[in-house]
């Protein structure tokens, strides 16, 4: 079988790369050494920004005339939301989505952007309220670079060595990845796929953790931490949601996208078609003790009376 | 999430689509392709910024992005000062797309 070839083409990405870089030095020696002087660098700035952001330095530290959307944001939240959960009860599962449509659409932005931790809060408390699932921004500490934002459509990724599209149950016509997910093959051979695994690759999601200000210091325990970390996506549009796990990272920031889906999570999430992605909520599933179930909300079924609800976490 | 204040002009769809094909032999091959296009913008972006920002603000400019390299203000800041700012930095980005489009499309065919 023919193919191009991915080492000739990370040769010519990287000489580009280095020309590029070195027209910007010699145009701009002043600004080299503006960057190199704070230990920055330039190719790297988006996990500089994201550093910044996560620890919070920015506060009063740049005075611009135009504020950020999510700050104008913050200042309009209430706690109106929570309660008018109260006020309705926990006995109309059927009008359940509806209302979490409403009144997550009066919380989050017009345009995808970071959430502030109240709006996290606000949106986790109604997720749970609503479906019974614990919604986490952060959880055991980690939080991702945005719970609001917009996911692509990805392919099926190969649960073992050799597989293919045509082994898929469905979405075939997605296609499959040429190499693995960022997490490796789900199992080494096709014998020992279990149900499970076919159910991660089913329900996948790729998120961004390259870009987290500490991906590189933390490797070990991030890469551990993310593989097959519960989520729950929600299409704030419709209220369709779904739980799937971490199986990819990506997609890259050029990409204009800063979540992935599989074709089955694309589907239940109503962003199959068309441009096939759209603004998304995705929060991780408090659920150590893995009884949450990955595939779609299905509203109609969710037993509210057993719906218990924690205000302080 | 914008994390850079120019992250909303720049979309490669189509070199994301060309790079779906390639069978890299690691993620983390994959991975590094995908950091060097991502450098490559930066510097790009900020080289035309630069290009067309007047020398007597560019200290300034460098000042405000590298303590807050996602604020929209430094789109206004901009703004003020070079006509049609959005315009170049997006035909810059198009232009880089090109490029880089002809690189991966130009890479050899081998046996898989």
């Amino acid at each position: 079988m023919k193919g191009k070839s991915a080492q000739d083409l990370k040769e010519k990405i990287k000489s580009r790369h280095q020309a590029i870089r070195e027209k910007f030095s010699q145009k701009h020696p002043h600004a080299q050494s503006f960057f190199q002087d704070r230990r920055i660098e330039l190719g790297k700035i988006r996990q500089h920004s994201s550093k910044l952001l996560t620890a919070g330095t920015l506060a009063g530290a740049l005075l611009l005339n135009s504020p950020s959307p999510s700050t104008l944001l913050a200042s309009s939240l209430s706690e109106k939301p929570i309660k008018e959960i109260s006020e309705i009860g926990l006995d109309s599962p059927e009008e359940s989505r509806d209302f979490l449509v409403e009144q997550i659409k009066k919380i989050i932005p017009q345009m995808v952007c970071p959430l502030t931790p109240e709006q996290e809060k606000n949106i986790a408390f109604i997720i749970e309220k609503l479906t019974g699932i614990r919604a986490r921004a952060t959880l055991e500490g980690e939080h991702l670079n945005t719970c609001f934002g917009l996911i692509g459509a990805e392919q099926h990724l190969p649960r073992f060595p050799g597989d293919s599209v045509s082994l898929h149950d469905g979405f075939r016509r997605s296609g499959i990845t040429p190499g693995r997910g960022a997490w490796g093959y789900f199992v080494q051979s096709r014998e020992k796929l279990q149900p499970d695994d076919i159910q991660r690759e089913k329900y996948y999601v790729a998120v961004q953790t390259l870009y987290l200000p500490d991906w590189e210091k933390r490797l070990p325990y991030l890469r551990d931490w993310y593989k097959y970390r519960k989520v729950l996506v929600l299409n704030p549009q419709t209220g369709k949601a779904v739980v799937a796990v971490v199986a990819d990272s990506g997609p890259a920031a050029w990409t204009g996208k800063h979540f992935g889906g599989s074709p089955e999570v694309m589907y239940e999430l109503g962003l199959h078609k068309g441009p096939r992605k759209g603004p998304v909520l995705l929060f991780f599933v408090d659920d150590a003790e893995n009884k949450v179930p990955l595939g779609p909300i299905q509203y109609d079924k969710i037993d509210l009376s057993k719906v218990q609800m924690n205000e302080s976490s | 999430m914008s994390k850079l204040f120019y992250d909303h002009l720049i979309v490669f769809e189509e070199i994301e689509a060309k790079l779906s094909s390639y069978n890299f032999s690691s993620p983390d091959e994959k991975e590094e392709v995908h950091q060097m296009i991502e450098e490559s913008v930066h510097y790009r972006v900020m080289a035309c910024i630069l290009d067309h920002l007047p020398r007597e603000h560019h200290n300034q400019f460098l000042e405000l992005f590298h303590r807050s390299p996602h604020h929209p203000g430094l789109l206004t800041f901009l703004k003020d000062r070079v006509e049609n700012i959005e315009e170049i930095i997006k035909k810059e980005v198009k232009d880089l797309e090109k490029v880089l489009l002809k690189d991966i499309e130009s890479a050899k065919i081998k046996e898989i």
